[in-house]
């Protein structure tokens, strides 16, 4: 997914999530669960996607690359 | 409490998704949604007999220019964010500039049912506001004023059901008189029941549209949930300035937070027949209305409440 869009759903969501504390704060039946579930929803995508990214860092890290072993040689 | 007529949209989508075959007969469908629109302007109609409002003329001036606005706010978006050409990018913001009938019918049905006031005029602004935003669309697709003029907007008059049906009824009750109480028994008291049966086509339409939505569509998820919410904030900031009372506060957010899947549609096969429709149609009919129907209109609602308790 390409960053603008990641970063365009985060920001969706937490305006969504304000909503539903607005509601909450405003007596809307439901609004108060839905946003813990959506927040829940959120946490989970965003520390997969951190954890992914964290993945595939240290794994560039970590992997030997030509210019590594030309340094070494 | 979830909302009896709501309930049968949910019905729809859920049925849909399973798999359900609810067959609804083609013409039944068009039939009810010229019943709806009739109705919406003879409700207005009747309210106008009552009272003729002198700052009607600047408000719907303010309402017009704020139809112009939205799609000014969903174009960039489209384009920078979504990454959509020229030609797609102003068809879909036209849609979000545009109204959707069932949503203002949804919100007005909930409005009755909780005995909340809003101002009698507001199916004019129905009809207001559905003309500029295609016309915006337009421009911003096409990047210029050439394809925009008199005969294309005689056209699109003549030719928008929605536009014609409303002001036509409107105009019809608030001339009528009395007379007009021979429609009530089927125009008014049947509306619920009437809109309940046309929610429940539009859930299978929707429950449809989200079968089609591919994994690769967080974006356009994501612009049908938030082009409603930001919508909605602006309406309900144009009501507010307006100085509407709280049903016409919700409903004057809901219009904004609504977006076109009759009208606009129409109008942009025949005026950017270039444009993918598919994309246009997924986004407003099978995100932001059942968005919109579910929870952005009884938050309005609510909101609305709250600011003028």
């Amino acid at each position: 997914m390409k960053r603008r869009t990641w970063l365009f759903a985060t920001l969706t969501c937490a305006t969504l999530m304000l909503f539903f504390l607005i509601g909450h704060h405003i007596g809307m039946p439901g609004s108060g669960f839905a946003g813990v579930a959506l927040a829940l929803a959120m946490f989970t995508l965003v520390s997969k996607k951190l954890s992914k990214r964290q993945l595939s860092k240290s794994s560039s890290e970590f992997a030997i690359t030509p210019t590594k072993l030309n340094k070494h040689a | 409490m979830l909302d009896a007529v709501v309930a049968f949209f949910l019905l729809g989508i859920i049925s849909q998704l399973l798999g359900a075959k609810l067959n609804f007969p083609e013409g039944l469908y068009k039939f009810l949604s010229m019943f709806l629109m009739i109705a919406i302007g003879l409700k207005g109609g009747i309210a106008l007999q009552q009272h003729v409002d002198p700052v009607l003329l600047p408000m719907s001036l303010a309402v017009i220019a704020f139809g112009l606005l939205l799609p000014l706010i969903a174009f960039p978006i489209l384009r920078h964010v979504g990454e959509f050409n020229r030609i797609d990018a102003g068809a879909i913001a036209a849609h979000y500039g545009s109204v959707s009938v069932a949503t203002y019918a949804v919100a007005v049905s909930l409005l009755d049912a909780k005995n909340i006031e809003y101002e009698a005029y507001f199916p004019l602004f129905v009809v207001l506001l559905e003309m500029p935003a295609i016309i915006v669309g337009l421009i911003l697709a096409r990047g210029s004023l050439a394809s925009i003029n008199a005969k294309f907007v005689k056209k699109e008059l003549v030719a928008n059901q929605s536009i014609l049906l409303m002001l036509g009824s409107l105009l019809i009750a608030y001339f009528a008189g009395e007379s007009v109480n021979k429609l009530q028994p089927f125009f008014i008291d049947l509306f619920s029941g009437v809109l309940a049966l046309f929610l429940l086509k539009m859930g299978l339409i929707a429950g449809e549209q989200l079968k089609k939505l591919k994994r690769d569509s967080v974006f356009l998820v994501s612009f049908g949930v938030f082009m409603p919410m930001v919508g909605g904030m602006a309406g309900l900031g144009l009501g507010y300035v307006l100085q509407f009372s709280a049903g016409g506060l919700a409903l004057m957010a809901v219009l904004g937070a609504s977006a076109s899947y009759i009208a606009v549609p129409a109008a942009m096969k025949e005026s950017l027949p270039e444009a993918n429709a598919g994309i246009s149609i997924t986004s407003s009919l099978g995100i932001s209305f059942p968005f919109n129907v579910v929870f952005v209109v009884p938050f309005f609602i609510a909101l609305a409440q709250f600011l003028r308790a």
